[in-house]
Order: structure tokens, then C-alpha cells, then sequence
């Protein structure tokens, strides 16, 4: 039998880690045979990510991220039309907005869905993380099965009381692609990376004080990503005098040439579910400087493949950085086991067959 | 837009109604106090082996939520050339349907797998009060039988179920009470790898029904 699964994503609109995922997972799953097909909100150029034919990207009407009573409730209604009439064998929904409807809508056609969160809402800053909270928590007596991207995610879920019976697992963010680790950089300039969305999300405020604080040491820091708050962070390296020090490229799709070029990769954030801008820097064999939140520690392990400084310490972000740029030789030593840990866990094949076995033991049982 | 007011009223009082219900089941489910099993295996003359309930860590940890179940034991019992393997699963009170359990007996379960189901009979011991089913499955030339029960409180059920979405579905099921998770339930699976010791010896072997008689008890208490 060929199985059928549908997918649904949130937005189109930014081109991150839930999206990649799925365009992933889709391409996989109808290489094996299956039908896909994904249902997204809008036009956006998270599309253009779907390149196999075989698998099949609709809009889902009126679906957005802001919350809209009416336009959701058409969206919804639309969502619950599509399940009943094809009934799936998968329904597989990602992040929060468009996994809620997907939630309500299987649980009255009695059909099993899986979540995805790709990091909770409530672990977002600035947003009102108890009516999110509670939101989420109501939630999960609509899901059959959630699949969090970290521990961090499943323990934050789980320690609530109505969750006794949700079913939660973990399988971790897998990356498809594998370099060859780099060879050792003879350059004099030492090149840190962070390719990151100019979103709220990122604290950018806090890398550029850390810079600011190395100003007379030789190092170039190359930012890749776009966004709508670019400009501001472009402002503030204006203000600060550090045009000598970053460097903003915008959205590239070249991100394989900053990995191999750079040697120390920098993720300065505010929260995150399990980031696979981290699990790409690894593959190709990255030292990783990144904010301990969400499920990065079970990424980066402090002292061996990396260093973890707490949120919106600049201080501790500039002796992290000060730590390589004081002692180079590190960085070759912690990138071969950064690359390994990749290997053993963060492999695409490995989040790949997961998830089969995930998929198979839904079709295997009636939940 | 104007005139499609009413159907989206309609349609969102449906659905505030239905997480409203949702809630409350689960929160009367919460209230349920949590019952205990244990079973520990003692057969005279056969060695017992405890067995993992999935091949690798990912898969148990996979099968332990899908279940959903409060306690699970996967037992192999040996003696000289006979032996048979117990699957038992619990599920306390408030923590699942008789729908949800019924969904994970061997008939819903191995046919998923690809398994044809060529027979299933009823069977009874002459010891043990409560029928039992006896599946023969044949797949690619190759035959396996078992023996499963299962309890929802002290009712024996009689089918697996199998169901697909379908419009109305949340209702039926509210009203038909398979929303309710009050019973405390029991499912066993006898599998026989050996064929020196074939599925319908649990009509007559003893220690078999003492087995069994011991899973019962431990299931009363």
C-alpha cells in the first residue's frame, strides 16, 4: 500500500528550521514511495524549497501566523475538510498556529496526528508565556503524538499536570548534508559565522557588545540571513564603529562556502528549540559559541565540542570568543569532535529513520 | 461573507463545544486515582528471560508512548525444546478508552504489519474463566498462531477495532461512552516460537493455566 501523509506548516513567508525540516522529510518520504503532500499557509518562498515534483505543496486558504477568529475558522474548516476527504494514513502538523487546527480538527474526525512544535511558544520572549503556556497545554488533550526536537522541549511539556496521558517523544533535528571536515586554516584573521534570521528571536544586541568588547583583537564576524530587523542591526554596528568587524551578507543560498571558510560558528539567541544552523555548522566540522537556552546544551557539549554563555551575557560571549582567538589550536580540536558528534546523532539518516519507525509503528497500531 | 455568517457561527460553537467536552473528560480522566499492577513470573521447571519490548531504545521508547500503557512486561518462558512468550500490557484507570486498547490487540496490530489474519476462534480452558482468542496468521508461505485476551474491568472484550476518520466521528464516540477511560484494563498476548508447544496447548497445559491464573490474580488485586 502506498501511504499517504500530509504535512502542514504554519507560514511561508521565512525560510526557517520547520520548514526546512519538512521540505526534508517530504522529499524522503516520496523518494520511499509515499504520496505527500504539504499544506502551508501562503505563497512565500518557503515553496521554492520543494523541489521534487512528486511531492505536492497547496495553500491552505486564509492560513497565517497572526491569529485571526474568522480567517482561522475558515482555515480550520478547510483543514478538516482535506483529512476527512483523503484520510491519511500520516498527519503530521508543524508549529504552533497550524498544529492547533490540525489538533482539533483530527481529534473530532477521530484520526491520529502528530506535532511537531520546533520550540514551544511559550518559551518565546516576549510573548505572554502563560496564556501560550496554557494554550499549549489545553492543546495536547487534542495530540496523539507530539515529537519535540529536544529533551529541553519534552521535559517543559511534560511536567504539567494534564499531560499524564500525552504521548511526547524526542527525535533530534538530523542535518542531510556531510562535508569533509576543513583543513587547517593558515589565515591570520580569524572568521566567525552566524547565519541567522534578523528576527526577535536572535539577540544580535548581545554579539555586537561582544565584539565591541574584542574591538582591537583581529577577527571578522560574516552575519547570513535577511529579516525585517536587518536595518536596525545594521544601525547599531554603524553607531558602534564596527564596520571593520561585521560583515552582513543577507539571504545566501551559498551557506556551504561561509561554513567552509569560517572556523568558529555563533548562534546568539533568545530561545530555540534544537537549531540546525548549529547541526550544519557541526557537519562541517564548527567549534560552536552559542546562548545556553532550549535544547542547545544537548548539542554543544561546554569544553569539548564548544562554549555556552547564558542569555544576553556579552561579557561571557566575548570570553568565549577571546578563548579562540587566544588559542587557535582549539579550534581544530573541537571541530573534529563537534563533526563527530554530528555523525553519531545529528546525521540526517539517523532523524530519518526515527521518524520512520515512528511512522511505521502508527500504521502498525490504532491510535 | 455576510451570508456564510451564520454556517461559521454554527461551525465555531462546534468547535468550542468540542474542545469544551474534551477538557472536562480530561480533566475528570486527571481526577481518576492512579490503580497499580505488578506481575512478577514464577514457573517451576522453566527458565524465564525478560525481553525488551522493542528492538532498539528509539523503538521502546516509540512503542511505551504509543500504547500509552501504565505498565508493560515482555516475558520468555523455556523449558528443554518448549517455549512461549508473554506479552502483558496494563492500563489504570483514567488512563485510556477500551477503543485506544482495543486498537492494539494482535488482530488490528499484525495485520497492519502485512500479516492476513485466516482464522481467529474463540477458546476456553477448562480452569481459566474467561475466553480467550485463538489468531492464525499466514504470511509469505509462513504460519503463526497466538492466543490474546483482553480485560476491561472485569469483562472480557471481544474485538479489535479498527476505524479511519470520518465525519462525526468525535460524537460517536462521546456517545457511545469510548471517550470514557474509567476501567482499569488488561491485554495478553501468548506468542509460541517452539513447535513443540503449538498456541492450542493453552486449552490443557497446565502450567500454562497456572500462568495465566497468576496474571488474573495479580490483575484482581
Amino acid at each position: 500500500m502506498r501511504a499517504r501523509v500530509l504535512f502542514f506548516l504554519t507560514r511561508s513567508d521565512a525560510l526557517g528550521g520547520a520548514a526546512v525540516h519538512v521540505a526534508d522529510l517530504s522529499d524522503s518520504l516520496s523518494k520511499m514511495g509515499m504520496k505527500v503532500t504539504v499544506l502551508i499557509g501562503g505563497n512565500g518562498p518557503v515553496r521554492s524549497l520543494f523541489e521534487n515534483d512528486s511531492v505536492e505543496v497547496e495553500t491552505v486558504p486564509f492560513l497565517s501566523r497572526k491569529v485571526s477568529p474568522a480567517k482561522d475558522l475558515v482555515a480550520f474548516l478547510y483543514i478538516f475538510w482535506r483529512i476527512c476527504r483523503e484520510k491519511p494514513d500520516i498527519v503530521s502538523s508543524h508549529t504552533s498556529k497550524v498544529g492547533m487546527l490540525v489538533r482539533i480538527a483530527c481529534h473530532l474526525l477521530g484520526h491520529t496526528n502528530i506535532y511537531t512544535p520546533h520550540c514551544w511558544s511559550f518559551f518565546q520572549v516576549g510573548k505572554p508565556s502563560g496564556v501560550y503556556k496554557l494554550m499549549e497545554i489545553v492543546m495536547t488533550l487534542f495530540s496523539s503524538i507530539i515529537v519535540c526536537v529536544s529533551k529541553d522541549e519534552k521535559k517543559a511539556i511534560e511536567s504539567e499536570r494534564l499531560m499524564s496521558r500525552a504521548r511526547v517523544l524526542v527525535i533530534h533535528n538530523g542535518m542531510k548534508v556531510v562535508r569533509e571536515p576543513k583543513d587547517p586554516c593558515d589565515d591570520n584573521e580569524l572568521n566567525f559565522v552566524q547565519i541567522a534570521r534578523f528576527e526577535a528571536q536572535k539577540d544580535f544586541d548581545t554579539l555586537f557588545s561582544a565584539i565591541d568588547l574584542l574591538r582591537d583583537r583581529s577577527f571578522v564576524v560574516h552575519l547570513i540571513g535577511e529579516g525585517p530587523l536587518r536595518e536596525n542591526a545594521l544601525q547599531k554596528v554603524e553607531q558602534m564603529d564596527l564596520g571593520d568587524k561585521v560583515i552582513f551578507y543577507g539571504q545566501r543560498r551559498d551557506v556551504e562556502y561561509f561554513l567552509r571558510r569560517g572556523r568558529v560558528y555563533i548562534l546568539s539567541t533568545h530561545w530555540e528549540g534544537l537549531p540546525r544552523s548549529i547541526i550544519e555548522a557541526m557537519g562541517a566540522g564548527m567549534p560552536i559559541i552559542a546562548t545556553r537556552v532550549g535544547g542547545i546544551p544537548e548539542l554543544v557539549s561546554e569544553g569539548r565540542t564548544g562554549h555556552l554563555f547564558m542569555p544576553e551575557d556579552y561579557q561571557a560571549l566575548a570570553r568565549c570568543m577571546d578563548r579562540f582567538l587566544s588559542n587557535p589550536d582549539l579550534i581544530l580540536q573541537f571541530g573534529k569532535r563537534s563533526r563527530e558528534t554530528f555523525r553519531r546523532k545529528f546525521a540526517y539518516d539517523h532523524m530519518l529513520a526515527n521518524y520512520l519507525s515512528l511512522y511505521d509503528a502508527i500504521l502498525d497500531h490504532e491510535i | 461573507m455576510r451570508s456564510k455568517l451564520p454556517c461559521l457561527i454554527v461551525a465555531f460553537s462546534v468547535l468550542l463545544g468540542s474542545v469544551a467536552i474534551t477538557a472536562i473528560l480530561a480533566l475528570k480522566n486527571a481526577g481518576i486515582p492512579e490503580t497499580r499492577f505488578n506481575f512478577e513470573p514464577i514457573l517451576e521447571g522453566w527458565e524465564v528471560k525478560e525481553l525488551p519490548i522493542g528492538p532498539n531504545e528509539f523503538l521502546e521508547e516509540v512503542t511505551e508512548e504509543i500504547l500509552g500503557f501504565s505498565y508493560c512486561r515482555n516475558f520468555r518462558f523455556q523449558r528443554r525444546s518448549e517455549c512461549f512468550e508473554v506479552f502483558l500490557s496494563f492500563w489504570g484507570k483514567g488512563t485510556a478508552s477500551e477503543r485506544e486498547v482495543a486498537g492494539h490487540t494482535p488482530e488490528i496490530c499484525y495485520t497492519r504489519q502485512g500479516l492476513n489474519l485466516d482464522r481467529k476462534t474463540e477458546i476456553s480452558n477448562r480452569i481459566i474463566d474467561i475466553p480467550m482468542w485463538l489468531l492464525e496468521f499466514s504470511h509469505r508461505g509462513e504460519g503463526l498462531s497466538l492466543v490474546y485476551f483482553h480485560l476491561a474491568d472485569d469483562r472480557v472484550v471481544k474485538h479489535g477495532r479498527s476505524g479511519s476518520p470520518e465525519f462525526g466521528g468525535y460524537l460517536k464516540r462521546l456517545l457511545s461512552g469510548e471517550l470514557d477511560f474509567k476501567k482499569r484494563q488488561l491485554l495478553v498476548r501468548l506468542t509460541f516460537p517452539c513447535s513443540s508447544l503449538p498456541a492450542e496447548s493453552v486449552r490443557d497445559h497446565p502450567e500454562l493455566e497456572r500462568l495465566i491464573a497468576d496474571i488474573l490474580t495479580a490483575y484482581q488485586l
